[in-house]
């Protein structure tokens, strides 16, 4: 089943490649039935899904050099939902945007679903490195050639560096490891112990990789530089799942595998969470890029989610998860907005709006929701999420918690106060002509966003269900 | 006894006579003008007498060693026989010349020096092979008469190979003295006993002249020049061929001879390793002219090799080494089959021409070692040798070095598809180079599906 999964981009891709590069439409169609058929190929592993069974489902094993498995647990199982549901919307939502070399960018984003999935459902360390990097690759052609300005050379150089420097280390750790130990299964590897000392060695080169791809505060100036030039479907895929690469990696492997490290450096990450949440928050504030905005204010939201991940209880992790999640619809849904006013307006600088209410009426319904939702507004997903994460803070640390909160006023701040620019006051006719609002595509593509939003906040029972016994599992 | 011998080297035997054949011909036909008229002839009859001598080395099962055991002939050696006569087949396919005949000559005359020199048993021997090979290169890198460049990277590359020839041979002496033989595998048993200081001042001399053949830290300074001033399908071969048959003696003397003295060299291997690495990194970050930096990539990926041999992970380097030939087949038959000479050359292909701009891309990426492309896989074996021989802090120095290897790779694709289009020609000057380039990056991008051949091949090799 998650064979199908990984292989059918593939053969999407094998079509696509004795298409004429002239018949775009027919390119565009083929990729988005691809993408569908991946995301119901995906709803139908949720359905079969045995929120009681502990360990991995759907295991498959693939003989390479040496066996290879694949398998799915509570953990892994939204993050391949999110995967091929991004990439579909994405393909439909850059359905005229996208005019110069439209098979290529099909097959770019073919491409990344499938490394995506096997990144999310390998169960093997060397493969999870392979995939995890070669996500670079589609990325890094995605931003230099259907980025938007000339900075787009810088920005995608430093979305590759970073994250190459970074994961190196991590090789040299999983080298040691498969030198030591003989095996990079990860089923193996969990039953094994490590001395504390070579746990603190090993976490920390994780760490490096893991913290870049968040990104955590130091390590994040790449990331508003990607997700300026990027264009609008890869700034929509690198916020609603490049970056949970990273929180993935250290839920999927640094907290597990090293749980004496994960503890030892527990005030550590809470330092390096809060100060993500407050500075970059601050930070969200002083910028002028739409695009910038939200990239910074992703930032923040993934503070909150390694503040939950090393709270070592249930609530925090899955809080933490639950705004992965959110995160996931939230800010995809943000940069979409941006790209529906780009795709118009041809620019991103917040001087240049004010007043679309009275011309874009239903826009402003739509930016309004999404900015609500992304400062945790009660009733929608970030809400459930940054609740549970900051309950679990509290359990383990008071004034974590506190010092955390203060990142959710911010978060208001810099939200109420974007709509405000861009939405109200008196329409600029001199700078902005001719309006139109959502066409019946964009609603189209916003509409399952927001239905995912509230679904997850007014009830995440459902989503927290299949994630329940994994954290259960993990913080035993 | 001696009739044995003759037929154990009967391939060898067939490809020296053919290429004096050839060049009986040669003096013959071409004396007169036109004197391009042999060209043609000439390549087809070498590639011929390559393809031959190819089929029958695979053919031959008769091993032994020959001539008061001066060469050995095993499985081993005949594996890099013909490794070597592959490269050469593709450099000769990728010869675009059309005005001098005897490069093809040359070419094959050097491939039998260095078949000799990989079944060497004995300095002598050794030494011998290795200077019939030298002095075709010397006059390989100067074929272009016309061009100052070319005269210029033949004349230092014959100093210095003459000068790294000299320190050969006194290093070969100095073991004489030592130990009184010049056969390698009496080296290995005297050293057991014992390694009096000329054995180990002998030892490291001949490692100058190795490391020197191999384009190594800290004897790599030719080799920009060398590579930019030949013609770009000799300077191919000089990047496909000689490597592998330096590889094979080096690996044959580090694992018999010297390998009672293994503290001793490893320390002067690692240091040349983590050297070439960093010049080789360091040193294509300026770089405008595609060669030069090619050259410079090459000395990196020969660090990367050397540690491999550093760490007596024989496997890791052959293995290394295999997927280095296909990346720099591909490499060359890029460059040959469209003719481009800078990088700024390069601007705007990936625009008008996407199939072209994305293969080459993804050549480049595999060098600079993404996965899963198969220039990954190289570096990830030499990093687990590093790390299983407790080399952290080299292991750290490579990979720091693979990140900066990166940049100078993804300033081509940058180039390549992120600047504006200025120039839309690119016609292709030979058909033969864009098939190999197909081929060798088809094999990079498809290689992690079923590695297991070549990690057999190279495992195979290392069992000597």
């Amino acid at each position: 089943m998650i064979s199908n999964l990984i292989v059918l981009p593939w053969l999407g891709i094998l079509v696509l490649a004795f298409i004429p590069s002239r018949n775009t439409d027919l390119i565009r169609k083929i990729g988005a039935g691809t993408a569908a058929l991946c995301f119901v190929l995906s709803l139908q592993l949720w359905v079969l899904f045995d929120n009681q069974a502990v360990g991995f489902q759907f295991v498959e094993v693939k003989t390479w050099m040496f066996p290879v498995y694949f398998g799915i647990d509570g953990i892994s199982l939204f993050f391949v939902l999110l995967t091929t549901f991004l990439i579909f919307l994405c393909i439909v939502a850059t359905w005229e945007s996208i005019q110069t070399h439209v098979k290529a960018y099909m097959i770019a984003f073919l491409v990344m679903g499938s490394f995506l999935v096997c990144v999310f459902t390998v169960l093997d360390l060397l493969f999870f490195y392979i995939f995890f990097e070669s996500v670079l690759i589609p990325m890094f052609l995605m931003i230099g050639i259907w980025g938007s300005r000339a900075r787009k050379g810088r920005a995608a150089y430093l979305f590759f560096f970073y994250t190459l420097l970074g994961s190196l280390f991590m090789l040299l750790a999983i080298l040691t490891i498969a030198f030591e130990t003989g095996t990079t299964d990860y089923q193996v590897l969990l039953t094994t112990t490590w001395s504390e000392s070579r746990q603190i060695f090993l976490w920390v080169a994780f760490f490096a990789s893991f913290a870049v791809k968040v990104p955590m505060v130091p390590f994040h100036i790449w990331l508003p530089e990607a997700h300026v030039e990027a264009p609008t479907a890869g700034s929509v895929m690198l916020a609603g799942v490049l970056l949970k690469l990273g929180t993935y990696g250290f839920i999927r492997f640094s907290i597990p595998l090293f749980p004496e490290a994960s503890a030892y450096f527990t005030p550590f990450m809470f330092t390096m969470s809060i100060v993500a949440i407050v500075y970059t928050s601050l930070t969200t504030l002083r910028q002028g890029d739409l695009k910038k905005i939200i990239a910074y204010s992703s930032v923040a939201h993934m503070g909150f989610v390694t503040l939950g991940l090393f709270t070592g209880n249930v609530v925090g992790l899955e809080g933490a998860m639950m705004i992965m999640l959110s995160h996931g619809w939230v800010s995809s849904a943000l940069f979409l907005c941006v790209g529906v006013l780009y795709d118009r307006y041809h620019t991103r600088l917040v001087k240049y709006y004010q007043g679309l209410t009275q011309a874009m009426p239903l826009f402003a319904i739509v930016f309004t929701f999404f900015s609500m939702a992304n400062l945790g507004f009660p009733g929608t997903s970030s809400f459930a999420g940054e609740f549970m994460s900051l309950a679990g803070a509290f359990e383990a640390n008071v004034t974590v918690a506190i010092l955390a909160a203060i990142g959710t006023v911010l978060g208001a701040a810099y939200s109420v106060w974007l709509c405000n620019r861009v939405l109200f006051g008196p329409l600029q006719t001199e700078v902005l002509s001719g309006y139109s609002d959502l066409v019946r595509r964009e609603a189209a593509v916003f509409a399952p966003l927001i239905f995912m939003t509230l679904w997850m906040g007014i009830y995440p029972e459902v989503f927290l269900q299949p994630i329940h016994l994994s954290i259960l599992y993990l913080c035993a | 006894m001696f009739i044995n011998d003759w037929k154990v080297v009967g391939p060898e035997l067939f490809l020296g006579i053919a290429v004096q054949l050839l060049v009986v011909l040669g003096v013959w036909y071409g004396s007169r003008p036109p004197y391009s008229v042999l060209v043609r002839p000439i390549k087809a009859l070498s590639l011929l007498t390559t393809g031959l001598t190819l089929w029958l080395i695979a053919r031959s099962d008769i091993y032994g060693t020959v001539w008061n055991e001066s060469f050995s002939f095993n499985e081993n050696a005949r594996t890099i026989h013909m490794w070597i006569l592959v490269g050469c087949l593709v450099s000769l396919a990728l010869a675009n010349n059309k005005t001098v005949y005897e490069n093809s000559l040359f070419m094959l005359f050097s491939a039998l020096g260095m078949i000799g020199l990989a079944a060497s048993q004995d300095f002598l021997a050794f030494y011998l092979t290795l200077e019939l090979q030298s002095f075709c290169f010397y006059i390989l890198a100067a074929t272009r008469r016309t061009s100052q460049y070319s005269t210029e990277s033949g004349l230092k590359y014959f100093i210095l190979g003459a000068i790294a020839s000299g320190f050969l041979l006194f290093g070969g002496s100095l073991l004489y003295g030592a130990t009184g033989s010049l056969c390698f595998s009496d080296w290995m048993l005297l050293s057991q006993v014992e390694t009096p200081m000329f054995f180990t001042l002998g030892m490291v001399f001949f490692f100058v002249g190795l490391l020197f053949k191999l384009s190594a830290f800290p004897f790599h300074v030719w080799t920009p020049d060398v590579y930019e001033g030949a013609p770009t399908f000799i300077t191919a071969f000089f990047a496909l061929v000689p490597k592998i048959a330096v590889l094979g003696l080096f690996f044959k003397l580090l694992s018999t001879s010297f390998y009672s003295s293994l503290e001793l060299w490893q320390p002067i291997l690692v240091t040349a390793a983590v050297g070439s690495m960093l010049i080789g990194a360091l040193g294509a970050l300026g770089q405008q002219r595609l060669k030069r930096l090619f050259a410079y990539s090459t000395i990196a990926h020969v660090g990367f090799i050397l540690l491999g041999l550093a760490t007596c992970a024989w496997d890791t380097s052959f293995f290394y080494l295999a997927l280095y030939f296909v990346m720099t087949i591909a490499t060359f038959s890029f460059l040959l089959s469209f003719g481009y000479r800078n990088v700024s050359e390069l601007a705007g292909v990936g625009r008008t021409n996407p199939a072209l701009g994305i293969s080459f891309a993804l050549l480049l990426f595999s060098m600079a070692g993404v996965p899963p492309l198969a220039g990954f896989f190289g570096k990830y074996k030499v990093f687990e040798a590093a790390v299983s021989a407790q080399m952290y802090s080299v292991a750290l120095v490579a990979v720091v070095t693979s990140v900066i290897g990166g940049v100078y790779y993804l300033r081509i694709i940058k180039t390549m598809f992120f600047a504006k289009v200025e120039d839309v020609a690119s016609p292709v000057t030979s058909p033969m180079a864009t098939y190999l380039f197909s081929a060798s990056v088809g094999f990079l991008v498809f290689f992690w599906l079923y590695p297991g051949p070549v990690y057999f091949f190279a495992e195979m090799l290392s069992l000597s």
